[in-house]
Parts: C-alpha cells; structure tokens; sequence
C-alpha cells in the first residue's frame, strides 16, 4: 500500500539524493521489508509525515552505506541526525512527535509484552527460514522451531485479558509483530489456522487503520517471497514510483546518472 | 564478588528453593554470567535490596525451566510475577525501584547509546566466535570485524567519560561485563583503541562496578573451564 512507498529502489551506481529539506524526517526504505513496515506502522499510526527513498539491497549504494554501515533499513534521516533499526527508529518517533503515545507505559506489563515479542520473534526466526528455502530437511527444521515460538506466543495471546497485546488498542509491541503475521497470513495460513488465538488476533489486527494502510496484498507479498527463494530479488512490483528531488539551489535533480 | 552471590549453584535433582516471602525480590542467576552481571550491575547501583539463587546452567533443575521456559538466566520473581532477560530484567528495576533513574532521558542520545550497544554486542559475537575458531582464514575474518566494531564504540566515548556521559548509567552496565572479559582474555583489542582503555580503568572505580567485580584469576579460573567446555560455577567463595 501506498505507505509502504511505491518510489523506486535506489541502486549502486545511482546518484545520492540531497539531504531532506530542514525539519523534514525522511525514512529509507524497502517497500516489501516487515522491519520498515514497524517503522511505517508507528508513523502511520501517529500521522507522523515523512518523506521516503527505497534502496535495492541486493545493490546498496555506496552513499547509503555510507549513512548506516550496517546496510540495513529502515534508517531514519532529520537535520543531518541519522539513526536506524526497526525497534531504536520505532521508538524514538513514538517518543518525539506528539500523538497517541504507542509504547506501553506500566513497566511490568511492557517488560511481558518484551517477553512475548521474544516468543513471537523465535517462532518467526523459523518461518522466515520455512519461507524462504525449497530445501525439504531445511523446511522441516524451520518449522519445528517455527512451533515452538508460535505455540508460545498463542498461550500468551490466550490468556490475554485485553484484545491486543498493548490493551484496547494496538501499540508499539502489536505493530513490530504485525509485519510478520502478514506475511504467514500472506504465504502459509495454514500455519496461522493451528493457533486459534493467533488466527483470531491476525483477524482483529487486520482491522486497524495504520495495518490497512501499509499492508501490501498476498499476491503481491508472495511474488515479491518467490524471488527471495529464487535469489532474484525483485523490488520494484507493483505501481512504480519516480522520485522529483529537488536540489538545495532550487532546480529539479534527477534522479538517476 | 559477594554482589553476584556466593550461594552454591542448584542443580538438577536439588530441590525447588521456597519462594522468595512477600515483597522480596529474588534474583535466579550464575556466579559468572555477565548477562547476571548487568542485572547485578543496576541493582548494586540503585542500592535495591534483593535475595540471589545460583543456577548450574549445564544441568538445570526441570523446576526452572517452571520460572523461565528457555531456561537462561537473570530471572526475577517477586509476589508469584517473574520475568526474564537481561534488557528487560534491568529495564524493569532501574522504573520499577526509586533512586537514580540510570536509562538515559533523552531519546534521540538514547537511541545513540542502543545503537553503539548493538555495535559492541557485535564485538561480542564476533569475540566468542573467534575464542573457538582454528580456521585462519575466519579467524582473519573475525579479528578485522572486533576491531572495526570496536572502533565504533571508541569513537562513540568521544570526549565523554562514559557511555550515558558524566556518570555511569544504563548503557554502560550493558557493556561492562563483557568489555570486563574481553580486556581479561584479550587485552590486546582494548589497547587498540585508548579510549575504551582509559574508560575500563574509569569505570573500575564505580561502586556497582566494585561490588560486583571477581578478582581476575576467579574469572580466569572459570574462564578456562568454560573454553574446555566443562564450566565449574562453585568456585571461590560457596555459601
């Protein structure tokens, strides 16, 4: 969807864009990346603009090494101040602009919701693995360890008294998880059908307006995962956007060499 | 050091200790565990009254993996409520209990702080990686890593005494322990780079940082044991 940038990935070779504008907050990106789509899920959530410039991992630029050494996205890009990871990024911006605030604030039940985060993330450990090999020993591997976390994190969601694992309303700990149950939604539901009380948080997250805005369809999630599998990454599926940079002395900049 | 408890290590076939009395924090860790150390770390700093449990964490009773389901420690148990992790162990008391409040206020220095914590976390993995590989080429490989992330995290000290500024605070008990081990067994990297040599000799004379502090040969001691894969917890003083 068109939060997570439909803008072109920038490659090696491509020329840097200029620095955003002053007090402007730039994300870059990926458009099919669940890491980015925590971020885009917290901006969303809080009306937070920005802008965005998507980078082709399979051939970052220099330059963008250059602004995190990790080569990682999403970074995060204000006034020359740089920071990046999903979870450090999340944060920050929940803390900085005004809005609803997403983290929650009990030191007790944020340090559960850390717990079951950590549940959650080893059962996604295995399924990105399930996902992403043909290779059928690998497969059964992933899976394994795939239920083990889920089974965990379904007891959790289980016993929860509230709707979301933030309370009434999804918060930080709901939206880093979101991006992964799409794509299980997206590629193996099945997996998704063996745990009740996940299937049924999947549905109720399903309904929220920041999760709408940035969910990019199965068909689109599944073609982007084949070329994964393939090594072929692909990034520029869907609508394709062109970037209209403009230069600091006012002129329009393209944006390729 | 009498700050990560002296008690012997339970071990599996060892009866379940009684809980903790009403209000008593307890702590469920290891002698020689820095990831223990950190959690020992904030509360020796913020002065927070608690009781210890050891672990044998190569042969744990089956009624801790009751109380944590990956079996690893710090564990904290306090009124039947119990969690676990390092981060979020020492996250919870440094909010939960009064005192210096030792996470940094600022976010945009906060998220700095967790940025460099992830770089020398990385140091970390690369170090433990490089104690068991024979392989010369990885070996290589691993070295040019730790010293390109350690120049980071010497970058990162800058002109500043410590990690959170002008005193210790969250970010730095993160660190500590492992840096601690690492300018044990490997003092060569920390020479490298004089900042975080001059920030080692700094912190060593912080209270938590004494409390908490094995006498070198004891951490030694256990170190090599722990290399031969055959760790030994009820070393030094056992209560």
């Amino acid at each position: 969807m068109a939060a997570m940038s439909n803008l072109r990935h920038l490659k090696r070779g491509e020329v840097e864009p200029p620095p955003p504008a002053q007090d402007v907050l730039r994300v870059y990106g990926m458009k099919f990346c669940p890491y980015v789509q925590r971020l885009k899920l917290v901006l969303t959530a809080k009306g937070i603009e920005h802008e965005t410039v998507n980078i082709n991992l399979a051939k970052k630029p220099k330059w963008f090494l250059a602004k995190n050494p990790r080569g990682k996205v999403p970074v995060i890009e204000k006034n020359g101040e740089i920071l990046y990871e999903s979870d450090i990024t999340s944060e920050y911006v929940d803390e900085v602009y005004p809005g609803r605030r997403l983290r929650t604030l009990d030191p007790f039940r944020r340090a559960k919701e850390m717990i079951a985060l950590g549940d959650f993330t080893e059962g996604m450990s295995g399924i990105y693995g399930f996902i992403q090999t043909s290779n059928d020993q690998k497969q059964n591997t992933h899976l394994i360890q795939a239920r083990k976390g889920f089974a965990k994190f379904d007891k959790i969601m289980q016993t929860n008294a509230h709707p979301y694992l933030c309370g009434n309303q999804p918060g930080m700990t709901d939206y880093m998880i979101w991006p992964h149950l799409e794509r299980i939604g997206a590629t193996r539901p099945e997996i998704l059908a063996l745990y009740p009380a996940i299937q049924v948080y999947f549905g109720r997250m399903g309904e929220d307006d920041a999760v709408k805005a940035c969910r990019h369809s199965d068909e689109l999630h599944r073609q982007f995962i084949d070329g994964y599998k393939s090594r072929n990454w692909v990034y520029d599926l869907g609508t394709v956007e062109e970037y209209h940079f403009v230069s600091s002395t006012g002129g329009k900049l393209k944006s390729k060499m | 050091m009498a700050g990560m408890g002296n008690a012997k290590h339970l071990k599996a076939g060892d009866a379940e200790p009684a809980p903790p009395a009403k209000d008593v924090l307890r702590v469920y860790g290891m002698e020689f565990c820095p990831y223990v150390e950190r959690l020992k770390l904030v509360l020796a700093a913020k002065d927070i009254k608690h009781e210890t449990v050891n672990i044998n964490i190569q042969k744990k009773p089956d009624w801790f993996f009751q109380k944590n389901p990956r079996g690893t420690v710090p564990v904290i148990e306090k009124n039947g409520e119990i969690l676990y992790e390092s981060d979020i162990t020492s996250e919870y008391v440094d909010e939960a209990y009064p005192g210096r409040r030792l996470r940094t206020s600022d976010p945009l220095q906060r998220a700095k702080e967790k940025i460099v914590l992830g770089d020398f976390m990385e140091v970390v993995s690369n170090y433990y990686a490089l104690v068991k590989e024979t392989d010369e080429g990885k070996r290589s490989f691993l070295t040019a890593a730790i010293k390109a992330n350690l120049g980071k995290v010497e970058n990162f000290l800058g002109n500043t005494p410590y990690f959170c500024g002008q005193r210790p605070g969250f970010t730095d008990y993160m660190i500590w322990p492992k840096l601690e081990r690492i300018l044990l067994f490997d003092p060569e990297f920390i020479k490298q780079n004089p900042k975080i040599e001059s920030y080692c000799d700094r912190i060593g004379d912080d209270k938590a940082v004494k409390a908490c502090r094995h006498p070198n040969q004891l951490l030694l001691q256990y170190f090599e044991g722990f290399k031969a894969g055959n760790p030994v917890y009820d070393i030094g003083t056992v209560e």
